[in-house]
């Protein structure tokens, strides 16, 4: 019966099938093994991580470590807080003997300082520094009638004598050593030099610089090759006068690249230079006085070019000092008026301890500063790895701001894009393109929109301002403001100030002539500057980024709230608006929030576009710090700074930096911190998922 | 009406309007404005795009015309006939070098390995060495100071050799400690060759140099044994023949290289002169408003100074291209060497067939394609050499061609900076390829089998883990392959088992292998929801008609459901194709970041994400750099919404 067409020899259907379904199954796990060994990677090196340095992963900002090779010995002396927190972080056990705590007292002043007041700019930074309260918006100099400065060693000083004669005349008792005096002659040369060609030296080239010389390279010197020499080319016959020194330099026959002087003159002149020598301790002089010490390396901490600022705060604050600080001060800085005087003093625990072997030790650049305070600190050796110290506190607050600002902005959009799609819009040419445009926007990969971002917010989006740059692409004057901004600030920011007659091309011409980079001429602009790498500009990107996500999913809840809802209040009397308002959204609300949580994951997660819109590797201070304005303009400053983002510092620390042990703990305890940060929001959001879909029947 | 139930939460007392609108069209078109705003976004990132990267290829087009007056154009066809020569010679090198290290095997890296051990060695015992050395210091000073003073007892003395004894024993303790938990694991390049054969001597090798500061023999005897191995392996006679050959192809070249160097010089001297007086007019344009603006007459005559250094003279370039000429006929001599030297060197090129090393076979192949085109290459530079004239126009076509099938990326450059895009989206499809073709038969089988083959309860874990797959955040995948991934390939590969995979073993840690798995598993969540729904939406009655039919569950699956939602899946392959191009994380630290074209897939390459985000944060606004990168991001655009326009079609004709 072979000829049977329905006879098969033998079937393997079931072994093939058995084969098959294996074949299925092993893809489907062998998907989810590869996820688990990934997080098992993650988990198994960032959980150890965590459990070493605990909470203080989180609530410290990253630093800067040093790993230090110290030797051992006795009597290390140490804030017990910066004791504590060399502990965290150092994994290893560290040989630490004869620990012993105990209380250090220091001796504080605090005062006010009085309006009208003068005070050298770095005393005033010293003071801001270690009172964080305290800030100054100054907005006038004056140069003091006395100041005051330590000599620490017996310095010798040779001046000319013009100069000399100034500080005899302000200050007649300043100097009290012997003065000699030593005639020097010097010469300048009458140069005359023919029209050509001739090769020349950067050497040369530099030195001729600054004379009047009028010579045209033919090539600019590379910065890799400075011993090239060039073609320049002498327009015209020329009789220049130079001192010796460039002549030396630049027409020199013996040297190589130098020019060919027809005719040369000597011109001597003579220059009197004196000595006298200041012995160690306090003087108190005017401002002329030293102004000129100043180039003689006379330390102190007066701004002698600019002179000193004057106090103008309008609140009464109290300022706290160590008393060997307040001491300088008081001494320095002669018309400085305080008010409220007050000693105290001031108890730390300290902790001393023993180090019984040679070891090596990694500390925080916080815990590094004060270790340094202990004269009996001194490491052999100090290697510094970037952004390995610490903990994660800025990149999570800087990542929570970007979230929270491009929600903000993606869901008031895509919530009124959604309502507009699904409530009111008609099938027809307008909606057709509006999907078609979000469909294609959800195409477009991270970078570009980082790309966008950069080119929009960063370079081009309009600020107002009353100091716009002088690169901005078009600023636009509306309102004539007499006011001008703080000296502190024009100090600080490099602004030009311009006549306010002047027109804003003409400003702007002014100010980049004198290598300004802001001007103020009075005028309120527009300014299309962009916002500068920024928060804004961060949210901003990735909320149009996040918008074609949003919207989808919110039009999916409206679409999920029954018809009938509406007819029922549309037959009650209300109109299309507050059926939407009271019948449609209150029942989307929790789809919406579904969506904003799944938004929030993406958001999170995304480093591309604010790698060069908002984020930075480096920030000392959380976004809330070191602002000094107040009002609105505290809010439009707090959002025009750049942040730290955890997706950014983990790209930092794991790419940019030089690899080494030291970054491993930091690399993966982020790295571990960011997926549970976003596998909580993503998990959140499958359980709202899955309780609205249980709950909401109509 | 008056009489309205005021109690109505609807009644509404007052209505107005503006501009003949009232409040309900009002809100209607607030809503629509922000529903039209995704029109403006994309169309306001197109316009953006093009804006910016309109100002390109003129500016292109410049700089390429200075490049060839400045007479670089010539002296770089020079260099194309020295350099592709100079690559024949070091591809015999290195072919000498791989068979070298495959014939010695283990013995080949035994005395890296001790270095890198000692190193470790060393620095973990950094206390006791220290120790050590203290404590030597003092005894000798108790010596030293014992010869003149009577006071230190013998007792002291010996009570310091104990010491030092005794930290002597500290430190080979801690040595020996350290060397235990060493093995070959530990190594930083994990793609040496190994053998547990000398684990247990190199590790008593480094004991011994520590403790006792000596070579230790079994290094001497290495370093014997190899020069051994080496000097045979030299007298074999194909490797005898390939030093011939490279010889014979090194010995024209220092000569040449010379020639061409002065030539350079002279070149890139032009173009210095050329850039100078271009910018000389805009120069003295800023000084001319610096002058009018300025307030003393000092200022006035300092910035008129200025002004009358600039370079008013535009440079003759026929004059300063003149040696370039001349230099035609004295590179016929350089060039009849080149003939005979590869001439010379490839009738001494070996057969392959006795190499036992992969590479150095494959290096050999590599000679045998070059040296097949390597005449007419030489003469048709020779050619393009006689026929070059630097007043020839350089085309606008031409530069938009070079921008579009360039193959150098080059930037920052001070000889000439190139911006030829092939390297880039080769490297950005290839690991879209390799990534796609991993991930599909994963995701699609995943997908079957969810949806038709496996139990509910594996559906409810399966599927939330697949979305949890999804929530990964790029950066995060980048990181695993920077550090974990690359160096797990790289030891893996030198297995035997994958010999037989093309590339393999794998030489760097960042390669397209290496992105292209972890890309993989970022496509695989997209693919793998698309593609069971697209399960889903397949009518249950075509499953039911097909079993009914007698065919098995399989059957079923594969021959009626499969076909009947392929639309479906192919579009769910483009879409994740469309995702893993537009992917920058990944890419930017595990492709390895060399612009060249991949060979092969475990090489290293660049992308045009990758390069977007390494290189736009320091290029100056408007410069021919900027324009180039936003060239590059309008491309990169452009494909990435090309695949996802036309796999949303495909869906959208399946769904209905």
């Amino acid at each position: 019966m072979s000829d049977n067409p329905f006879k098969s020899k033998k079937s393997n259907l079931r072994t093939k099938e058995k084969f098959a379904y294996g074949g299925y199954a092993f893809a489907t796990y062998f998907i989810i093994i590869c996820a688990t060994f990934i997080f098992g990677t993650i988990l198994w090196n960032g959980v150890p991580v965590l459990m070493d340095k605990g909470l203080s992963f989180l609530s410290h900002k990253p630093q800067t470590l040093s790993v230090l090779e110290l030797e051992k010995g006795t009597g290390y002396e140490v804030p017990t807080e910066h004791f504590d927190n060399m502990l965290i972080s150092n994994p290893n056990e560290l040989p630490l003997e004869n620990l012993e705590e105990f209380q250090k007292s220091f001796q504080l002043v605090s005062f006010q300082i009085k309006n009208g007041s003068l005070i050298g700019d770095d005393y005033l930074k010293d003071i801001e520094k270690d009172n964080k309260q305290y800030y100054v918006r100054f907005t006038e100099r004056k140069f003091p009638t006395l100041v005051g400065f330590t000599v620490h060693r017996d310095k010798k000083i040779r001046i000319s004598k013009p100069e000399l004669e100034i500080i005899q005349k302000h200050d007649p008792q300043l100097i009290t050593s012997e003065i000699t005096e030593k005639i020097v002659t010097l010469q300048n040369k009458k140069v005359t030099i023919k029209a050509g060609e001739y090769p020349l030296s950067k050497d040369a080239h530099d030195s001729l610089q600054k004379t009047e010389l009028i010579f045209q390279m033919k090539q600019s010197y590379p910065d890799d090759e400075p011993n090239k020499i060039n073609i320049t080319i002498i327009p015209k016959d020329q009789t220049i006068t130079l001192p010796s020194s460039i002549f030396y330099a630049a027409f020199d026959e013996d040297e190589k690249g130098t020019l060919p002087a027809t005719k040369v003159e000597s011109i001597p002149y003579e220059k009197i230079f004196t000595d006298f020598s200041l012995t160690k301790g306090n003087y108190q002089t005017s401002s002329e006085t030293l102004k000129i010490l100043n180039q003689y390396g006379i330390k102190h901490l007066h701004n002698a070019e600019k002179g000193a600022v004057v106090i103008n705060n309008k609140d009464e604050i109290n300022i706290t000092l160590h008393q060997e600080k307040y001491d300088q001060l008081v001494a320095h800085n002669p018309q400085l008026k305080l008010s409220h005087i007050e000693q105290s003093q001031q108890q730390i625990q300290y902790t001393r301890f023993d180090i019984a072997k040679d070891v090596e030790v990694q500390l925080n650049f916080s815990d590094l500063l004060a270790f340094k305070q202990d004269s009996k600190f001194k490491p052999t050796s100090e290697k510094t790895h970037s952004y390995s110290g610490g903990g994660v506190l800025g990149p999570i607050i800087g990542t929570a701001c970007l979230v929270i600002i491009c929600m903000a902005i993606a869901l008031f959009t895509g919530i009124a894009a959604a309502t507009y799609l699904n409530e009111y819009a008609k099938k027809g040419g307008l909606t057709k393109i509006i999907r078609l445009a979000m469909l294609n926007l959800a195409g477009v990969p991270s970078i570009v929109f980082g790309l966008f971002g950069f080119g929009l917010f960063v370079m081009l989006a309009p600020v107002f301002s009353q100091t716009p740059n002088t690169g901005s692409k078009l600023n636009i004057p509306i309102v004539f403001i007499d006011s001008k901004p703080d000296l502190r600030i024009i100090e600080a920011e490099g602004i030009h100030i311009v006549d306010s007659k002047l027109s804003t091309s003409e400003s702007e011409e002014l100010a980049n002539a004198a290598g300004a980079k802001k001007f103020h001429n009075g005028w309120y602009y527009i300014s299309f500057q962009g916002w500068g790498v920024c928060m804004l500009a961060g949210g901003f990107t990735l909320a149009i980024m996040v918008l074609p996500v949003i919207i989808t999913s919110c039009e999916e809840s409206l679409k999920a709230v029954p018809m009938s809802f509406r007819e029922a209040a549309m037959a009650l009397g209300a109109t299309k608006w507050q059926s939407i308002r009271t019948a449609v959204l209150p029942y989307a609300f929790p789809g919406i929030l579904t969506a904003s949580v799944l938004g929030i994951t993406r958001v999170a997660g995304e480093t591309a576009p604010i790698m060069f819109t908002a984020a930075v590797a480096e920030k000392s201070d959380l976004p809330w710090q070191g602002i000094h304005t107040s009002g609105f303009s505290a809010f439009v400053d707090f959002l025009q700074q750049s942040v730290q983002a955890l997706p950014y510092h983990i790209y930092t620390v794991a790419g940019r930096i030089p690899q080494s042990e030291y970054t491993q703990p930091m690399q993966y305890g982020s790295v571990l911190i960011f997926m549970i940060i976003v596998f909580m929001l993503s998990a959140v959001s499958i359980y709202l998922r899955i309780k609205i879909r249980n709950k909401i029947k109509w | 009406m008056k009489d309205r139930n005021p109690s109505n939460p609807f009644y509404n007392s007052k209505s107005w309007k503006i501009f003949g609108l009232t409040k309900q069209d009002l809100i209607k078109y607030f809503f629509g404005g922000n529903a039209a705003l995704a029109v403006l976004i994309i169309s306001g990132i197109i316009m953006f795009l093009v804006f910016n990267a309109t100002s390109f290829f003129p500016q292109y087009q410049k700089k390429l015309t200075l490049y060839r007056l400045s007479g670089q154009e010539m002296t770089d066809l020079y260099s194309a006939q020295y350099n592709k020569v100079v690559e024949l010679e070091s591809l015999c090198t290195q072919a000498v070098a791989y068979e070298k290290q495959t014939r010695i095997g283990a013995l080949y890296r035994v005395t890296d390995i001790y270095s890198e051990f000692k190193s470790k060695a060393l620095k973990s015992a950094v206390a006791e060495r220290k120790e050590l050395a203290r404590s030597q210091n003092s005894l000798n000073n108790l010596k030293s100071k014992a010869e003149a003073d009577t006071s230190i007892t013998p007792q002291q003395i010996a009570q310091a050799e104990a010491h030092l004894a005794k930290t002597q024993k500290e430190l080979k303790h801690k040595v020996n400690q350290s060397l235990n938990d060493l093995d070959y694991g530990h190594l930083k390049n994990k793609a040496w060759e190994t053998s547990d054969f000398y684990l247990k001597d190199i590790r008593l090798a480094v004991l011994e140099n520590i403790t006792t500061k000596n070579q230790p023999q079994f290094i001497k005897n290495i370093t014997a044994e190899y020069d051994q191995k080496a000097a045979k392996i030299d007298a074999l006679h194909f490797i005898k023949e390939l030093n011939k050959a490279k010889t014979a192809f090194s010995q024209p070249l220092p000569a040449y290289n010379t020639f061409i160097n002065e030539l350079r010089t002279i070149a890139s001297t032009n173009k210095a002169q050329g850039e100078k007086f271009n910018r000389s007019a805009d120069t003295i344009i800023a000084n001319t408003k610096a002058k009018e603006l300025a307030h003393t007459e000092e200022e006035r005559n300092k910035q008129d100074i200025q002004i009358q250094r600039q370079l008013t003279v535009a440079p003759n370039y026929a004059k300063l291209c003149e040696p370039l000429y001349y230099s035609i006929a004295d590179q016929k001599i350089h060039h009849e060497a080149l003939k005979t030297a590869v001439t010379n060197g490839i009738s001494n090129i070996p057969d392959t067939s006795e190499f036992k090393s992969n590479i150095s076979r494959g290096l050999l192949e590599d000679i045998a394609k070059i040296n097949s085109e390597i005449l007419p290459f030489l003469n048709e530079k020779r050619t393009q050499i006689e026929n070059w004239k630097h007043h020839k126009e350089y085309s606008m076509s031409k530069t938009i061609a070079g921008f579009f099938f360039g193959t150098e990326w080059v930037t920052n450059s001070s000889w000439q900076d190139f911006y030829g895009v092939v390297p880039l989206i080769t490297g950005s499809v290839f690991v879209a390829i390799v990534a796609i073709c991993i991930a599909v038969p994963f995701s699609v089988g995943g997908a079957i089998y969810v949806n038709r083959l496996s139990s509910k309860a594996e559906q409810t874990f399966i599927k939330p883990f697949i979305e949890f797959i999804q929530a990964i955040p790029s950066i995060v995948l980048a990181f695993f392959g920077y550090i974990v991934l690359g160096a797990l390939i790289q030891k893996y590969s030198q297995s035997w088992m994958f010999s037989w995979l093309p590339g393999f073993p794998v030489e760097d840690q960042y390669t397209i292998l290496n992105a292209g798995l972890l890309l993989a598993l970022m496509a695989v969540p997209t693919i793998f929801t698309l593609c069971e729904d697209a399960l889903n939406n397949v009518p249950k009655s075509y499953k039911e008609a097909s079993l009914a039919l007698g065919a098995t569950n399989l059957q079923t699956v594969t021959k009626v459901i499969l076909p009947s939602c392929a639309s479906g899946v192919i579009a769910a392959i483009l879409l994740g194709f469309g995702r893993i191009v537009g992917e920058t994380m990944v890419v930017l630290l595990v492709l390895g970041g060399r612009i060249a074209i991949p060979g092969s897939w475990t090489d290293p390459a660049h992308s045009m994400t990758g390069i977007l985000a390494q290189e736009i944060g320091e290029v100056n606004e408007g410069s021919l750099h900027w324009g180039a990168l936003f060239m590059v991001g309008l491309v990169l655009f452009s494909i990435a919404l090309g695949i996802n326009y036309i796999s949303q079609k495909i869906l959208l004709k399946y769904t209905r």
